[in-house]
C-alpha cells in the first residue's frame, strides 16, 4: 500500500498526514510524548526506522509504502484511547459526533463509539457499538476502512466504565410487526420448518391458496 | 422540480432514474390507468396526465409537484399486488435495498419500511427480517417511508414464507 501522493500536507508530521486521510476521522492524535515513552511500546515488534517515520515532524510524503507505520500508531492508538487522556480525547469526539450514530431507528440517532472485533492486526475493519441496543454495527463505507484493532475489543465498555454518566437508557420502543395496522401471530414470524424445500402444497378446498399465489416462482 | 430532458423519456422514466430513487419498482401504466388502484387518491387530471405521458419535454411545461406523491402512493400499493410483489423479490434478492448493518445478521438483505402509511412523517427505512429491527439506510435516500408502507415487509414474507431466514438471536 503506498501513501497517496496527491495528499501535500507543507511542512507536515507524519501523524498530521495520517490523521488528514479521507476516511480516517475515527483516529485520534497521540501526543508524541506517549508514543515515546517506551512503556507504551512494550511488546511491540517495530523497526526504529518506522517509530523515526511516525515521529517525523516534517515528512515529505515520499510515495513509499506506509503499512509499517500505520500498523505501529494504530497499536500504540489502541493503547492510548483507553488511558485516561485518550478517553477523554475519545469523549470529546463522541460528543461531537465523530463516530456517527446508530442506525438503528428505535435508538433514535443515539451516538457510537469505534469498537474492534479483534485486537490483532489485519482481521478485520472497525466496527461501531452502540450503548443503547448494545449491539455492534457495521458503519458507512466512508468511515469503516480503519483496522479494528486501532480501536480494539475493549474501548467502548472502558470508556463506559470511566465515564458512566454518559451510559444512555436502552430504548424503549420495539418494532411491532403488523399488517394493515393489525399484529401479526408469532407462528408467522418463524421461517419455514424445512427451508430447502418448498411448501408442500395440501390439496383440500378449505387451505387452498389463492390463484395468484400460484403463479408465483418456486424458490 | 426540474425535468430532465431527455430524448423519448417519460416521467416515470425520469423519475426512476433520480440518483436516490434506486428503492422504486416501475409501477405499470396499465396499474396507473385502472381506476381502482386510485380509489380514495386525492388528484388532479393533470397530475395524472404527467405521470402517463411516454415523452416529457420541456413542452410539457410547469410540472404540478404533486406528481412524486400520487406516484408514490401508488407505488405502496403495486407493491402489494401479485406483480408488485414479484417486483420487489427481484429487487430484494439483487441487494437493491442493501443489508443489516448488524454484524450478526452478516450482512443480510432488507426491505424498505415506512414507519407511516401518511404522507410527508418520515422517510423510508429498512427492515432486517433476520433480527426483526428497522434501521437508517445507507444510501442517500430521500423518500418518503408511505411510497411502501408499514405492512410491505411483513406482507413480503407472509405471502413469501420461504424467504423468512433462519432465526439467529443477535444477542445470544
Amino acid at each position: 500500500m503506498s501513501c497517496p501522493r496527491s495528499i501535500e500536507i507543507p511542512d507536515g508530521s507524519w501523524i498530521d498526514w495520517f490523521l488528514g486521510i479521507k476516511g480516517h476521522e475515527f483516529s485520534c492524535r497521540v501526543p508524541n510524548e506517549y508514543i515515546q515513552d517506551k512503556f507504551n511500546l512494550t511488546g511491540l515488534e517495530f523497526d526504529s526506522q518506522t517509530l523515526e517515520v511516525v515521529l517525523d515532524p516534517e515528512f515529505d510524503n515520499e510515495d513509499w509504502d506506509c503499512a509499517e507505520e500505520k500498523k505501529l500508531y494504530g497499536m500504540i492508538h489502541a493503547r492510548y484511547i483507553v488511558s485516561p487522556r485518550g478517553i477523554e480525547d475519545m469523549r470529546l469526539k463522541y460528543e461531537r459526533g465523530d463516530f456517527g450514530s446508530c442506525p438503528r431507528v428505535f435508538c433514535k440517532r443515539q451516538k457510537v463509539l469505534p469498537v474492534g472485533l479483534h485486537d490483532v492486526w489485519d482481521k478485520a475493519q472497525v466496527k461501531i457499538y452502540c450503548p443503547s441496543c448494545n449491539n455492534v454495527y457495521i458503519p458507512l463505507p466512508h468511515n469503516g476502512m480503519l483496522d479494528g484493532a486501532m480501536f480494539g475489543t475493549s474501548f467502548p465498555h472502558m470508556f463506559f466504565m470511566q465515564l458512566p454518566s454518559l451510559i444512555p437508557s436502552p430504548p424503549v420502543e420495539k418494532y411491532i410487526p403488523r399488517i394493515y395496522g393489525f399484529q401479526l401471530h408469532k407462528k408467522a414470524l418463524m421461517p419455514p420448518e424445512s427451508a430447502e424445500s418448498p411448501p408442500i402444497k395440501v390439496e383440500s378446498s378449505v387451505s387452498k391458496s389463492p390463484s395468484w399465489l400460484r403463479n408465483v416462482p418456486n424458490f | 422540480m426540474s425535468s430532465s430532458q431527455n430524448n423519448n423519456s417519460s416521467w416515470i422514466d425520469w423519475f426512476l432514474g433520480i440518483k436516490g430513487n434506486q428503492f422504486l419498482c416501475r409501477v405499470p401504466t396499465d396499474y396507473v390507468q385502472d381506476t381502482f388502484n386510485q380509489m380514495g387518491l386525492e388528484y388532479f387530471s393533470e397530475i395524472l396526465d404527467v405521470i402517463l405521458k411516454p415523452v416529457i419535454d420541456s413542452s410539457s411545461g410547469l410540472l404540478y409537484g404533486d406528481e412524486k406523491k400520487w406516484y408514490g402512493m401508488i407505488h405502496a400499493r403495486y407493491i402489494r399486488s401479485e406483480r408488485g410483489l414479484i417486483a420487489m423479490h427481484r429487487k430484494y434478492m439483487r441487494g437493491d435495498f442493501g443489508s443489516c448493518p448488524n454484524i450478526s445478521c452478516d450482512r443480510q438483505n432488507t426491505l424498505p419500511v415506512g414507519l407511516s402509511a401518511v404522507w410527508g412523517k418520515s422517510t423510508v427505512k429498512i427492515h432486517c427480517p433476520r433480527c426483526k429491527s428497522n434501521f437508517h439506510p445507507k444510501s442517500d435516500t430521500q423518500l418518503d417511508g408511505a411510497m411502501f408502507g408499514p405492512s410491505f415487509p411483513d406482507i413480503f414474507f407472509s405471502l413469501l414464507p420461504n424467504l423468512t431466514s433462519p432465526l439467529d438471536d443477535p444477542r445470544t
